[in-house]
């Protein structure tokens, strides 16, 4: 029998640090994407520099989930409360290192000012956030249905990667002069459309938590909660995108 | 006495739905999950369900005096499985182990309606004889309690007692190979059972108790005045006795059950909350209550 008010405690202790390490994330996508978009080399390499905290949360929170396993042997929502717990500790972990990356380009991007604004990527850099946080929130909730709304979103991102993905192309065919540039633009365009794959994988964990469904590798059409009409896109606080 | 309507169960659902949501497609589980009261009742949602059970309860109830320790227990039990009642203290599970072997009835005072059948036999009908009932379904209890004579005598006195024609050695071999305490014990079969670790000493009850060849063996917490290496080799011995017994086994110990168990039946009050497989029960219980217990939330 579970020593119920110290596996309690501990769990408290785990969302605390989930928590955490969702925030961190999220301030570091804000920063990379404002670098990129400000050509602010400074502010990219804080961002850079900011991964190590993360890497050191992340290890922090599978020895805690590794304790709480060993010690507390946990069964129904509470072990799934421990498998969510791991698995979205390395999909942050994972939207960290893609944050490290897009703002490798920055440096990159400074030289061409106006080039990312003009493309779809700050739409999709809106977007990709938005799942991020509605993922956050619906871990802090433990709200299904705004996870499923994160799963669906996931959608939009990669058509607007596809998009991205065939203008980038179509301009180093017209042979556009800097080439390199739109090379980099593409780096970010996967890296944007990886962060949504992980805010995605995210919110189906959150499900398996609340559940005990488990929605990966299914369509949408295949889960009966899965919503049919996305509202409009929230407006996030801080936007990418220059679009009224 | 609880009234009824505290021990029912509402169907696990998940949290409320938002306003935002398409309710349009239902609840989730409404499809999936089996509905819990016809799967106790019926006993067909569990196991598999051409196999034929070992013991049908149905609508079991059991008093103490004014007592109604057992209220409306409907399940079954399959041949070949291990079965774990678990519950908290006063569920009743202890008591229902008891009715599958006709002990409670040497308890003054108590009353006993509905039907066990043990391979379809009525194990109450008034032709039935008691003995033959707890010849078939053995029991081991929580305490080792072999008699005060050797290890072969304790093996062998069942046996005899019942007329056994056989080869005894033989008998006793076999029996204590199957508890898996022979190779332990076989170069002093003739010295004195108490002298035996109580690890051995519960093995060796569990070998006295598969010597009068029952089908069915029942257990009442058999390891919980173990320690944890003799309660590990008691767990391996109930997990080999499967493949010629059917077990019954009530354990306080969650993960006991979860680890040596197919099916548990989760009981409450006097009922049956949940029975399901051992997995399913301690990962996706479909009823709140039986998640609130397996995660010791109460009980």
């Amino acid at each position: 029998m579970p020593n119920r008010s110290s596996l309690d405690q501990e769990l408290v202790s785990l969302r605390g640090l989930i928590a955490d390490m969702a925030n961190r994330v999220d301030e570091q996508f804000a920063d990379a994407m404002n670098a990129l978009l400000q050509g602010d080399v400074e502010l990219a390499e804080q961002v850079v520099a900011g991964d190590d905290a993360i890497d050191a949360l992340e290890l922090r929170i599978d020895e805690q989930c590794e304790r709480i396993l060993a010690l507390h042997s946990p069964v129904a929502v509470d072990l799934r409360m421990l498998i969510m717990a791991v698995k979205i500790n390395t999909d942050f972990e994972r939207i960290g290192d893609h944050c490290r990356n897009l703002s490798r380009n920055a440096r990159h991007l400074a030289d061409a000012p106006g080039l990312l604004a003009d493309t779809r990527l700050p739409k999709m850099a809106d977007m990709s956030r938005t799942m991020l946080r509605e993922a956050e929130m619906a871990f802090l909730e433990n709200d299904r249905l705004k996870a499923r709304k994160v799963i669906a979103r996931d959608l939009q991102v990669n058509r607007l990667h596809e998009e991205t993905f065939a203008t980038l192309v179509e301009m180093c065919e017209n042979g556009h002069e800097r080439s390199e540039i739109i090379a980099h633009l593409l780096t970010v365009s996967k890296a944007l459309e990886r962060i949504s794959d992980h805010a995605k994988n995210i919110a189906q964990s959150i499900v398996f938590m609340v559940e005990g469904r488990d929605l990966r590798h299914r369509g949408l059409d295949e889960d009966a909660d899965a919503p049919e009409n996305l509202p409009p896109l929230d407006a996030s606080s801080e936007s990418f995108s220059q679009e009224p | 006495m609880p009234t009824n309507e505290s021990t029912e169960d509402a169907p696990r659902t998940p949290p409320p739905a938002s306003a935002e949501e398409p309710s349009a497609n239902g609840r989730p589980d409404a499809s999936e999950r089996p509905d819990t009261e016809s799967s106790a009742a019926g006993g067909e949602a569990p196991t598999e369900p051409a196999m034929k059970p070992k013991l049908n309860i149905n609508d079991l109830h059991f008093w103490y005096g004014d007592n109604h320790a057992l209220q409306g227990i409907t399940m079954d039990i399959q041949p070949h499985k291990v079965t774990a009642l678990i519950g908290p203290s006063g569920c009743g599970k202890s008591t229902l182990l008891r009715c599958l072997n006709r002990m409670n009835e040497l308890i003054q005072g108590t009353t006993l309606e509905g039907t066990i059948l043990v391979d379809g036999q009525d194990i109450y009908a008034e032709n039935t004889d008691p003995v033959m009932v707890r010849r078939r379904v053995g029991m081991v209890f929580q305490k080792p309690n072999p008699f005060p004579k050797t290890i072969y005598k304790n093996v062998a006195w069942g046996a005899e007692i019942n007329g056994y024609t056989g080869d005894i050695d033989a008998l006793v071999e076999r029996s204590l190979r199957q508890a898996a305490l022979w190779d332990e014990v076989k170069d002093r079969l003739h010295t004195n059972a108490l002298d035996l670790s109580g690890g051995q000493q519960q093995r060796l009850c569990i070998a006295r108790t598969l010597a009068v060849q029952p089908d069915v063996v029942l257990m009442d917490e058999p390891a919980s005045a173990l320690d944890p290496i003799a309660t590990s080799k008691v767990e391996e011995t109930i997990t080999e006795l499967k493949k010629d017994y059917t077990i019954v086994i009530v354990t306080h110990n969650m993960q006991q059950a979860s680890r040596i168990s197919d099916e548990t039946a989760f009981l409450y009050m006097g009922r049956l909350i949940e029975m399901n497989p051992t997995d399913q029960l301690f990962t996706r219980p479909e009823k709140d209550r039986t998640e609130a217990y397996v995660t010791g939330r109460f009980g």
